[in-house]
């Protein structure tokens, strides 16, 4: 049915037919009757009965809805979603190892498919129905009607619309009254549009006032101070019972919350010695395992005594103490000569990145030794600054990449290891850059190609 | 047809009688498979195990079954329904499959009672000493009690299948309405004592197999199963009788869909149930309860486990959930046909790995065949005995009207 809920006032229009209204007073005579308008070819024409009738979609002609198939495309769309969420969310965006799960794994995403399928195909079931219905619809013509009131009680109608093809005022008319209703009633179009009732209008204001309320505390309680403490409204998920890194308990013997780890536990990922060469720096590990590091903290005991070492760099201080035994014995391992893992311009570049980082701010951008923190202990005269070593000195140049590798890993001297901060891949980063900066100053110029050797005359 | 309650004496009584000799005939003939499967089992290699694990796959089987129609009974009583009127009595007769069945399982406890341990390891005091579990199982999973719970399931089932069978057929007689109530009234205890028993059997008959493994959702699967099992047969049988004239009028269409989509809804339930099991066992991944899927994951049992998950659930759930395929009586013979296949197939999987055979092998399956179709023959032979005179129909229950007005919107 053709709704006239905006019909302009100036206009002041001539009211329209626009339907015609039988009206039965038995369920069967409707559907009866129904068969026949279905027969007689109608197309824009509705029942209305007080109750769900049986046979009349069939007497109607009325075609099975579709609406199967749009719940049955979302429920699918919905699925679909959910795993592509979980996908980019678990194993593209964040992925997060849980209990040694795969990042992603169909079992774990069986719920959220069916929490989303059932989500959507519930709205398209929801809206799909509204939709098809033509729903919600505020007002309806044949509401004026007086006898339509019985619709919800004990009469059963049969409406037609002006707007049906077949639709003629007089054929359509003496057509219905051929069915033997009780009545046909014609439906004229609304010329004025009645006035929102007083009262609706001040409820609805009242309501907007009110929807403003809880934003307006909002805004006041987030833009102010009080000194009342903050209401706990799930006062299990504020104070659990959980150990924490930093507390005493008394349910170990210790006494310490946080545990120890457990002897020989690796952390993932932290397996080391399936490839010895990337993580140590070494071809193979000493069979005295632990010389790497005693070597080095024997070197830092001895730096620790002699804090006023003048000599630059990694150059072995020739005293007869511990120190010299220790570099020597760093000096008899296996260092490795070839880089562990494929060199690339990419890898160049993160090297130059993370060096000026990590280390430019005490050995210099070029490596000399004279980063501004350097600068600034040099000028502090302390005593107790050592100068970090220049890149460029004929002993840092034959040290092997491995142990330039070692020396980034555990430090050397005042130099604290950077194992902690720097991965490994970036490490090996670093010491190809390294390497790049020092053949940036000790190169034969016979080697060079000839662009390379205009290039380096016509750069300023 | 006269269908007022008060003059309902004009109704036509039918009775499976009138099906004639033949389906007896056949279902004593498919019996003759059971001594072949012993046989069978028998002269080929771990024989005695095959044929154990078969017998109890079977037995099971059209346990599950009729303890689905016994619950379809009591919960069509509890709720009041109207519609089902017309497939009750059908579905009363199913569960008095318990009968014969209680003769059927009867071997398994003596034996295990004797101390044989081919199917219970629990059963064998030298198997359990060696254990480091069992000995604390001991108290539950013993012989002697197990015998005692065995007469309390089966005791319980019978007594209530035959209770309502029996007020139910009273009431063909004097068609008295109080009768109806106080079947109403005696459902509801009767459910509970069901909802027990029946999860309790499945956890000593199937999931005691593997005494080390545990779960506590199981008895609630073997429900789920049973109830696929029950409306694929409760369909199937009325298409079945449709086709020789029995029921033809009373069960229309109408009723026909709802099994359909009773069937469809429990298949749903049946695979919620399954993916709820997984779930907590793959994410808890807990080695003595990951076994169960493990090993039914090697062997070949995968093969059988992705059956389940495909067949069982995808396929009928894409093919299956439209109105024409329940609404058409052929298509629907079809999918009840297929999905029983499949719930034979689902206590395969629960209860054969547990044998100690190497995998999923074609003796095997051949053994497991001949078994159910023997004791099938045997179980619908108790049924159709039982059945005997009774009318297929509860002719003068009060809602028997609605239900032959019965009409999906």
């Amino acid at each position: 049915m053709a709704t006239t809920i905006e019909q302009s006032e100036k206009t002041k229009a001539e009211p329209e037919l626009i339907g015609l209204l039988a009206e039965f007073d038995d369920p069967q005579a409707l559907i009866d009757a129904s068969v026949k308008v279905r027969d007689a070819g109608y197309r824009n024409w509705d029942t209305h009965t007080p109750f769900p009738l049986h046979g009349i979609d069939e007497a109607m002609g009325i075609k099975f809805t579709i609406l199967p198939w749009i719940v049955a495309a979302c429920g699918l769309t919905g699925g679909t979603i959910a795993v592509g969420m979980q996908y980019w969310m678990n194993a593209v965006d964040y992925p997060f190892m849980i209990s040694g799960k795969p990042l992603f794994s169909l079992p774990a995403c069986i719920p959220i498919i069916f929490e989303l399928s059932v989500l959507l195909a519930a709205f398209g079931a929801f809206f799909g129905m509204l939709g098809l219905n033509q729903l919600p619809k505020l007002y309806n013509p044949l509401f004026k009607s007086d006898a339509f009131r019985r619709v919800t009680n004990d009469r059963f109608f049969i409406s037609m619309d002006a707007s049906d093809a077949k639709f003629s005022e007089i054929d359509s008319g003496e057509f219905l009254n051929s069915l033997n209703p009780i009545s046909v009633e014609e439906c004229w179009s609304d010329v004025s549009s009645p006035k929102l009732p007083r009262n609706l209008v001040l409820a609805l204001s009242l309501v907007g006032v009110i929807m403003l309320l809880p934003p307006a505390l909002v805004a006041y309680k987030r833009s102010t101070t009080t000194n009342t403490p903050r209401i706990h409204i799930i006062p299990d998920m504020d104070f659990q019972p959980s150990l924490k890194a930093q507390n005493t308990t008394n349910l170990f013997p210790d006494g310490r919350e946080i545990r120890p780890s457990i002897k020989g536990a690796i952390p993932r990922g932290q397996f080391k010695d399936d490839n010895i060469p990337f993580y140590y720096g070494l071809k193979e590990l000493p069979e005295d395992q632990d010389v790497v590091v005693i070597a080095l903290q024997d070197e830092k005991k001895t730096d620790a005594k002699k804090e006023d070492a003048k000599k630059p760099a990694d150059a072995k201080p020739a005293p007869v103490d511990a120190a010299a035994e220790a570099a020597k014995k760093l000096d008899k391992l296996p260092w490795v000569t070839e880089f562990p893992m494929p060199v690339t311009e990419k890898m160049m570049a993160r090297g130059k990145e993370r060096f000026r980082i990590y280390c430019s701010v005490c050995h210099g951008l070029s490596g000399d030794g004279d980063g501004l923190v350097s600068l600034r202990a040099m000028e502090l005269l302390q005593g107790t600054w050592v100068k970090p070593a220049s890149y460029h000195t004929d002993n840092v140049r034959k040290l092997p990449i491995g142990r330039l590798f070692h020396t980034i890993s555990n430090g050397v001297r005042k130099m604290p290891g950077y194992s902690a901060q720097i991965p490994p891949e970036d490490r090996w980063a670093i010491v190809l850059y390294l390497k790049a900066l020092q053949k940036s100053r000790n190169t034969d110029a016979n080697t060079l190609k000839d662009d390379e050797k205009s290039k380096l005359r016509d750069t300023k | 047809m006269q269908t007022s309650p008060d003059t309902n004496n004009k109704i036509d009584v039918q009775t499976l009688a009138d099906l004639g000799p033949l389906p007896m005939k056949v279902s004593l003939g498919c019996a003759l498979l059971l001594p072949v499967a012993l046989v069978l089992g028998f002269t080929s290699e771990n024989g005695m195990e095959k044929f154990a694990f078969s017998y109890l796959q079977s037995t099971f089987f059209f346990l599950s079954i009729s303890l689905g129609a016994l619950f379809f009974v009591m919960i069509q009583q509890l709720t009041r329904a109207g519609w089902s009127v017309v497939l009750r009595r059908l579905s009363e007769f199913i569960s008095m499959g318990v009968v014969p069945l209680t003769v059927l399982v009867l071997p398994i406890v003596l034996f295990t009672l004797a101390g044989n341990d081919i199917l219970y390891q629990w059963a064998s005091p030298e198997k359990v000493a060696d254990d480091p579990l069992l000995p604390a199982k001991a108290p539950y999973l013993n012989s002697g009690f197990f015998a005692l719970r065995y007469v309390i399931y089966f005791g319980s089932w019978i007594f209530l299948a035959r209770y309502f069978l029996n007020k139910s057929v009273a009431q063909d007689e004097n068609g008295d309405p109080e009768l109806t109530l106080l079947m109403e009234r005696r459902s509801g205890p009767g459910l509970l004592l069901f909802a027990f028993t029946i999860s309790f059997a499945a956890i000593d008959f199937i999931m005691a197999l593997d005494p080390h493994w545990f779960s506590t959702i199981f008895g609630i699967y073997y429900f789920a199963a049973g109830l696929v099992g029950f409306f694929s047969t409760l369909a199937i049988c009325l298409i079945y009788l449709r086709s020789k004239g029995l029921l033809q009028a009373p069960v229309t269409i109408e009723h026909l869909h709802d099994v359909g989509k009773l069937l469809f809804a429990f298949n749903c339930f049946w695979a919620y149930i399954a993916i709820s099991q997984y779930l907590l066992i793959w994410y808890a991944n807990i080695p003595e309860e990951t076994i169960f899927f493990q090993h039914r994951q090697e062997h070949g049992w995968g093969t059988i486990s992705l059956i389940l998950v495909i067949g069982h659930f995808m396929i009928p759930f894409v093919f299956f959930m439209s109105r024409w395929m329940k609404r058409n009586p052929k298509t629907l013979f079809f999918w009840a046909v297929y999905l029983l296949v499949m719930n034979w197939i689902d206590i395969f999987w629960l209860v054969m790995p547990n044998a100690k055979l190497e995998g999923v092998s074609f003796g095997m399956i051949l053994v497991d065949v001949c078994c159910t179709i023997g004791v099938g023959g045997l179980y619908v032979a108790g049924i159709l005995k039982m059945a005997g005179q009774k009318s297929v129909m509860p002719v003068r229950d009060p809602r028997l009207e609605e239900s032959l007005k019965f009409h999906n919107i």
